[in-house]
């Protein structure tokens, strides 16, 4: 994948503006525009997968860069996760999309992975403080994960304790954790117990053979299993099954990665864009044709390179880099309000526009891997606009630092101060879930 | 711990409620801290994952009513609107006669009052008599949602997921009414504000003056008829 390096660092440094700019008490927060569901009402912080991205990504840029700031930016992300542990273990708001609720899947194997990065950065350097990270992600792993989670006779990690519902990608994610967790403990139990078996019932859900091959369908629940495949979902399978292929030599674990990155390449539009979603019938929804989401797909090739993966995602780059807008925030789709069907307007929808922390911290991590060593220019996030619609009206949509406002004909239908855990202002369309 | 999102995934109330509890939420006096009357015991950790300050004691600057009961709801309206501010919002979330649909609530022992067709209409008509007139009433779950849902399902099971996909989306879409077929929904959000002392009541979120409801003449025939059926 060719990028301009200069490029990349002028959008890393525009998106880390625009991240601080999304903090608030309590961590990075925001509405979010997602497939399942949406939450504008709720927009305080969430401790969700969001870490697992600006942790890494941070993480890339102290390494490359040596600039203290962005050590002490994945500090504080930490903290964050350390200060909104409930007695219980889980994180405050976990739940993404969902929220405000806890115990989010994957959201807080995701929190976990961003600690355990922190925490074996902060070893290396012999800082003490480390212990502090690790432990918080070990308790929540062991009083989620194990305690809740965690099937024998299933031989993996479920996605709700009440029921056998199994979903590839966010297992996938466990396993990610699971790995940092052998390396944090120097145990094997970790690997050995739960990540191998669950990876190989990742695999159970990975289609052979046709022009499917290499999907990995979206879940099951006991025998049943749902044959959709979601490219962005199919990308978060593939970190995990290379650390498998790593842990264990066997090819059949980097053979399965790679294959999920051939389908992807396969149902790749000219433009970059991948759709949505891919039915068994060979239809597809395109809608909402994803942007800032697609951080994980380039996020996954670039992990493949090394295997010999040499599918080309420049078009994908192209396509996400330039969703990047004045704010330094990548907006999360198009054709939002095509979703239940038709064809998109000529003007977005207001959830095509919104940056949301949660996608953005996924473009965030994969570009922060390709920058040129060395500082990266000064950035600040710059006041926005943007006529849209939603539901049927015309708005226009406006974000600076300090606040969004979608507004029909100058009357605010939604306002959201940042740093406010609720829009202040939530018109009934904004109630959307 | 006071915090927000507590409450665990596989043990959060149905959508309709949750709806309800985050619109209400929209209600800017809500994000400070209200009072609080929450009737059901199930709903309590959802109310208490978004609103973990509450206000002790009265006056308050807004109350949020969840579940007013079949056995005491008048004495109770009159306690809650005593206690508000003058010009601060009563929002009540209330189980409507189709919230017997809902599974989940089997287990609820609780009566609410709006299972019975017509006690909301009466709850609203309660309000404007003690000067805290309703200024928007939104059905959650609406039951053309319903329907789509059910369609949803249907097709998802024949063999089309991308149709069910698109019926579930639509479904969402049509999930919160205003209007007459807001009583065809499973919960009620009543947004109501006490009068202040000879001033004009200030309108309810996103709802401008002219939008919000008549108490007189055919906005208490749409009420009466809504409920009723």
């Amino acid at each position: 994948m060719l990028l301009d390096s200069e490029q990349v660092n002028r959008a890393v440094a525009r998106l880390d503006a625009w991240l601080e700019t999304m903090r608030g008490p309590g961590g990075y927060g925001g509405p979010v525009a997602h497939w399942w569901q949406q939450s504008l009402v709720y927009t305080g912080p969430g401790h969700d997968w969001r870490y697992e991205g600006i942790i890494a990504g941070y993480l890339q840029l102290w390494k490359y860069t040596g600039e203290r700031r962005w050590l002490d930016k994945v500090r504080r992300a930490g903290d964050d996760l350390v200060d909104a542990q409930l007695e219980n273990g889980h994180f405050a708001a976990s739940v993404f999309e969902l929220n405000p609720a806890t115990a989010g899947t994957p959201h807080e194997a995701g929190c976990d992975s961003g600690l355990l990065l922190l925490a074996l950065l902060l070893r290396e350097q012999g800082d003490p403080s480390w212990e502090r990270y690790a432990a918080c992600a070990e308790r929540n792993v062991r009083c989620f994960y194990i305690e809740q989670l965690w099937d024998e006779s299933m031989q993996a990690f479920r996605d709700d304790p009440r029921a056998p519902a199994f979903v590839p990608n966010k297992a996938a994610t466990v396993c990610e954790t699971m790995f940092l967790m052998a390396e944090a403990t120097g145990q094997d139990i970790w690997v050995e117990h739960y990540a191998m078996p669950t990876i190989r019932r990742i695999l159970a859900h990975q289609v052979t053979g046709g022009p499917f091959d290499g999907a990995m369908a979206q879940n099951s629940l006991g025998p049943r299993r749902i044959e959709k495949y979601f490219p962005i979902y199919n990308a978060r399978c593939v970190s995990a099954l290379l650390r498998g292929y790593r842990w264990t030599n066997q090819e059949s674990y980097a053979d399965a990665a790679l294959r999920v990155m051939g389908f992807l390449r396969r149902w790749m539009a000219p433009d970059g864009s991948l759709p949505t979603v891919i039915y068994p019938n060979r239809s597809v929804n395109r809608y909402p044709l994803w942007i800032a989401p697609l951080g994980d797909v380039l996020h996954a090739a670039n992990v493949c390179r090394s295997y010999g993966f040499e599918a080309d995602f420049s078009e994908t780059a192209r396509w996400v880099l330039a969703g990047q807008d004045e704010t330094g925030g990548i907006q999360t789709a198009r054709g939002f309000a095509a979703q239940a069907g038709g064809t998109p307007g000529s003007l977005p929808d207001v959830r095509d526009v919104l940056h949301v922390v949660g996608w953005c911290d996924k473009v965030f991590r994969f570009l922060s891997a390709h920058v040129r060593k060395g500082p990266l220019p000064v950035a600040t996030s710059d006041p926005f606009e943007q006529p849209c619609t939603f539901r049927g009206r015309s708005l226009l949509l406006t974000e600076s630092p300090t606040e969004l406002v979608v507004a029909a004909h100058q009357e605010p239908r939604y306002r959201w101060h940042k740093g406010q855990p609720w829009a202040g202002l939530a018109a009934p369309e904004f109630w959307l879930r | 711990m006071n915090r927000i999102g507590t409450c665990p995934v596989d043990r959060l109330a149905p959508l309709d409620y949750r709806y309800a509890l985050d619109a209400a939420m929209s209600v800017p006096e809500m994000q400070a801290t209200p009072l609080v009357r929450c009737n059901v015991a199930t709903l309590e950790e959802e109310v208490c994952q978004r609103l973990p300050n509450r206000a002790e004691a009265p006056p308050a600057a807004a109350v949020l009513w969840v579940e007013p009961l079949a056995a005491g709801w008048k004495d109770e309206l009159q306690t809650l609107v005593a206690a508000l501010n003058p010009g601060a919002p009563l929002v009540v979330v209330a189980s409507r006669p189709l919230a017997r649909l809902l599974p989940e609530r089997a287990s609820w022992g609780e009566q609410p009052a709006g299972l019975t067709p017509g006690t909301l209409g009466q709850l609203r008509r309660a309000l404007h008599r003690a000067r805290c007139p309703v200024q928007a009433t939104y059905g959650i779950h609406s039951l053309q949602s319903i329907g789509l849902h059910a369609l949803s399902r249907w097709a998802e099971r024949w063999g089309w997921p991308d149709l069910g996909d698109r019926l579930h989306f639509l479904a969402r879409l049509r999930y919160c009414m205003r209007g007459p077929l807001a009583a065809f929904a499973t919960v009620a959000l009543i947004i109501s504000r006490k009068q202040q002392n000879k001033a004009q009541p200030v309108s309810a979120p996103g709802v401008r003056a002219e939008e919000t409801e008549p108490e007189t003449g055919a906005g208490t025939r749409t009420e009466r008829k809504g409920d009723a059926a």
